[in-house]
């Protein structure tokens, strides 16, 4: 079985893979030993205080309308809402950050491992042979910031599939290959 | 009457239409369909020509049923089961056989009546039938069953299982084990959300028919106006509410009673190779099969009530396990009640290497009994405060008093709690007042997970989760909390990795 890294560097060179992913690739080859946790990428930082933000916008313009709707839009209130808003656009951002410290991921011949988690810390192991499919996902702004999501999907309920967000495009295609020809070598 | 042949079948081909009586069941469920609303147009407007333009909106669904009748063809060729129905839209369905895991066949007492039966193709996909013939003769839909298992590899009987042209009957329910059974918690509950709906549906008075809403306000009234010069208003608040709760336990209880006669009459459990077959049902009949190898997880259920007498329910998920439905219809029980004695028996035919007698139970941490009351304690304070703010002080401090039975209830949770890492299972039990003891073959494990919350990473704690296919009939049962944190990460990952070592099998 030929190694993770090997494994990769043979879609990079299939796919032209990014400058991002051939960089990381070559961070594991050389520092990292096969089964140690790699980190997700930097980029989906970004993305989350971009999502973050947008949430709490949306949530501070709904509370905001029903201030002035409802008639209590007087200064002292607004000002408590503006007080509301830079906190909850703090939280929103340390969050983001906090979420993306605690992402890794390791994948050996046998088991694909996540942990993440900012309040509750989950960690989800996945015996290879159990893989049914493989999905990439990905929305518009992770498409505009040059991201994806591998979603590899079990026989088991919702809750045994796993997701690895914020991956170079290109990166995940070629893991997601990998993945697949790992689950075929199992049957 | 019999089902006309398909023209010219290949050959070893089973091949067949449904039973001519299709098209009167099909009309029958129509009318059904329609005769609600009609009744109640016909209530409302007291108009006939209301009614004939719903009887001219019926056509459509009768017209589809006859084209069903004469376009639905079915067809075991090779390793498949074909089925092609539709006039203008034309469908065609190949189901490799091998993923069929059952034929489940119900019959109505009017189909009963008529020997004819429903059938439905159940696969791994937990998005109901793959495809339901309706109907055909019984003997038909015997052979069909038959014939899709002659082709299955995995129906062929394990080695040293002896293989029998009959089935060898394992298990049969009592009416007395079915009507003590209906004491069970859930059972209780499901009773009382039917009666409730019942109730909510015709009015209490309809239900009870001794008596109109009118008489039973006159009762009431005679009732108090006589108590009340005996003791005091207040009392009589008290005696109604007592009688109230006593009455709606009745009504539960009989509703139970009934609905567990009825569904689970004259059960049956049987082998025939290493298939379990199940028949049940009064009114409806329900007969379904299931390979053994094909249980997913296994959940041994004991309620306070169903323990003291020594009973048990045994329920099973398949990959197909689906829970819309499945509980009106007995569907979710493999085994809806059995003497606790009998069960290591029973298991050897269901999980055949299990050995639930000789399980070595491993404790969880002591730390489960700290973290339970240290959050029942959180929500005590919570309590407490919101009641201080409506009664004064000392009275508002009664949420305190609840602290003792809050670490009790802990104390007796963690000695159920345990968990098992067996040779090809790992075991898991918890529970207070209804133990729930699960039985997951390692094979069938798809992925694990260890959760650690605010309170568990404190204590250094951590709960483990094993998740399989279905899950549907048994919940999310097989997790197991309060685990020492290192001890959790280790089990997940040694059995990721024997899991990993095993081939899994629909």
């Amino acid at each position: 079985m030929l190694t993770l890294q090997s494994q990769l560097q043979f879609y990079c060179r299939i796919l032209t893979v990014s400058q991002q992913a051939q960089a990381c690739f070559t961070h594991m080859q050389s520092s990292e030993s096969p089964n140690s946790y790699r980190p997700i990428d930097q980029r989906v930082v970004r993305l989350w205080h971009l999502e973050n933000t947008v949430r709490v916008g949306f949530m501070m313009l709904g509370l905001l309308l029903a201030l002035v709707f409802l008639g209590h839009a007087r200064p002292p209130l607004i000002m408590a809402w503006c007080g509301l808003l830079v906190v909850a656009l703090v939280l929103a951002r340390w969050f983001a950050d906090k979420l993306y410290k605690s992402w890794r991921y390791r994948i050996d011949n046998e088991v694909l491992e996540t942990h993440f988690g900012v309040i509750f810390h989950t960690t989800q192991l996945v015996p290879m042979p159990r893989m049914q499919h493989v999905d990439i996902h990905r929305g518009p702004l992770e498409r505009s910031v040059g991201l994806a999501t591998l979603v590899l999907h079990t026989a088991g309920t919702s809750q045994a599939t796993i997701l690895i967000p914020g991956l170079d495009a290109q990166y995940a295609v070629a893991l997601r290959d990998y993945l697949v020809q790992l689950g075929v070598g199992h049957d | 009457m019999t089902e006309p042949k398909h023209a010219t079948p290949a050959r070893d081909a089973f091949a067949g239409r449904l039973h001519p009586l299709t098209l009167l069941f099909d009309v029958l469920g129509v009318i059904r369909s329609f005769l609600l609303p009609a009744l109640l147009l016909l209530l409302i407007t007291q108009n006939l020509t209301m009614a004939l333009i719903l009887l001219v909106l019926m056509m459509p669904s009768v017209i589809s049923a006859l084209a069903k009748y004469l376009t639905f063809m079915y067809e075991i060729e090779g390793a498949e089961l074909k089925i092609s129905h539709g006039l203008l839209h034309r469908r065609h369905r190949n189901i490799p056989l091998e993923r069929v895991h059952d034929l489940r066949i119900e019959q109505t007492w009017l189909q009963r009546f008529f020997k004819v039966v429903v059938a439905y193709v159940e696969t791994a996909g937990g998005e109901g039938p793959e495809a339901t013939l309706s109907v055909l003769s019984a003997e038909r839909a015997e052979g069909l069953r038959a014939a899709i298992f002659a082709h299955t590899p995995t129906h062929a009987p394990a080695s040293g299982v002896t293989q029998s042209a009959e089935p060898i009957l394992l298990h049969r329910v009592s009416i007395f084990h079915l009507l003590l059974s209906s004491l069970s918690y859930k059972r209780m509950t499901f009773s009382l959300a039917l009666s409730l709906g019942f109730f909510g549906l015709f009015g209490i008075d309809k239900i009870l028919g001794f008596a109109s809403g009118r008489d039973i306000v006159n009762w009431s009234g005679f009732l108090l106006s006589h108590t009340h010069k005996i003791i005091g208003e207040s009392a009589i608040l008290l005696v109604m509410m007592v009688f109230v709760f006593f009455m709606f336990l009745f009504i539960t209880l009989a509703v139970s009673m009934v609905w567990s006669a009825t569904i689970f009459h004259n059960f049956t459990l049987s082998r025939l190779g290493n298939d379990l077959h199940r028949a049940y049902g009064l009114l409806t009949r329900r007969a379904s099969s299931l390979p053994w190898h094909r249980i997913q997880i296994l959940e041994i259920e004991e309620d306070l009530i169903m323990r003291s007498m020594g009973l048990a329910t045994v329920r099973a998920d398949t990959a197909g396990s689906m829970a819309a439905a499945a509980r009106v219809s007995g569907r979710d029980v493999l085994l809806p009640v059995i003497n606790r004695s009998k069960i290591p028996v029973m298991l050897s035919y269901m999980l055949p290497d299990v050995g639930i007698e000789t399980i070595a139970w491993q404790q969880v941490s002591t730390f489960a009994i700290r973290r339970g009351t240290l959050k029942g304690a959180i929500f005590i304070g919570l309590m407490t405060v919101l009641t201080l703010g409506v009664i004064p002080f000392p009275f508002g401090l009664a949420p305190v008093l609840l602290l003792p039975f809050v670490y009790g209830y802990n104390v007796v949770q963690y000695q159920y709690l345990a968990y098992a890492y067996g040779c090809n299972y790992f075991h898991t039990r918890r529970g207070w007042l209804r133990h729930s003891t699960y039985l997951i073959p390692i094979r069938n494990i798809q992925a694990v997970t260890v959760h650690q919350g605010l309170f568990d990473r404190r204590l250094g704690l951590a709960t483990l989760k094993l998740h399989t296919a279905g899950q549907a009939y048994t919940g999310s049962g097989a997790f197991i909390p309060n685990i020492p944190e290192q001890e959790a990460y280790a089990l997940a990952a040694q059995l990721v990795h024997h899991t990993a070592a095993t081939r899994y099998r629909w």
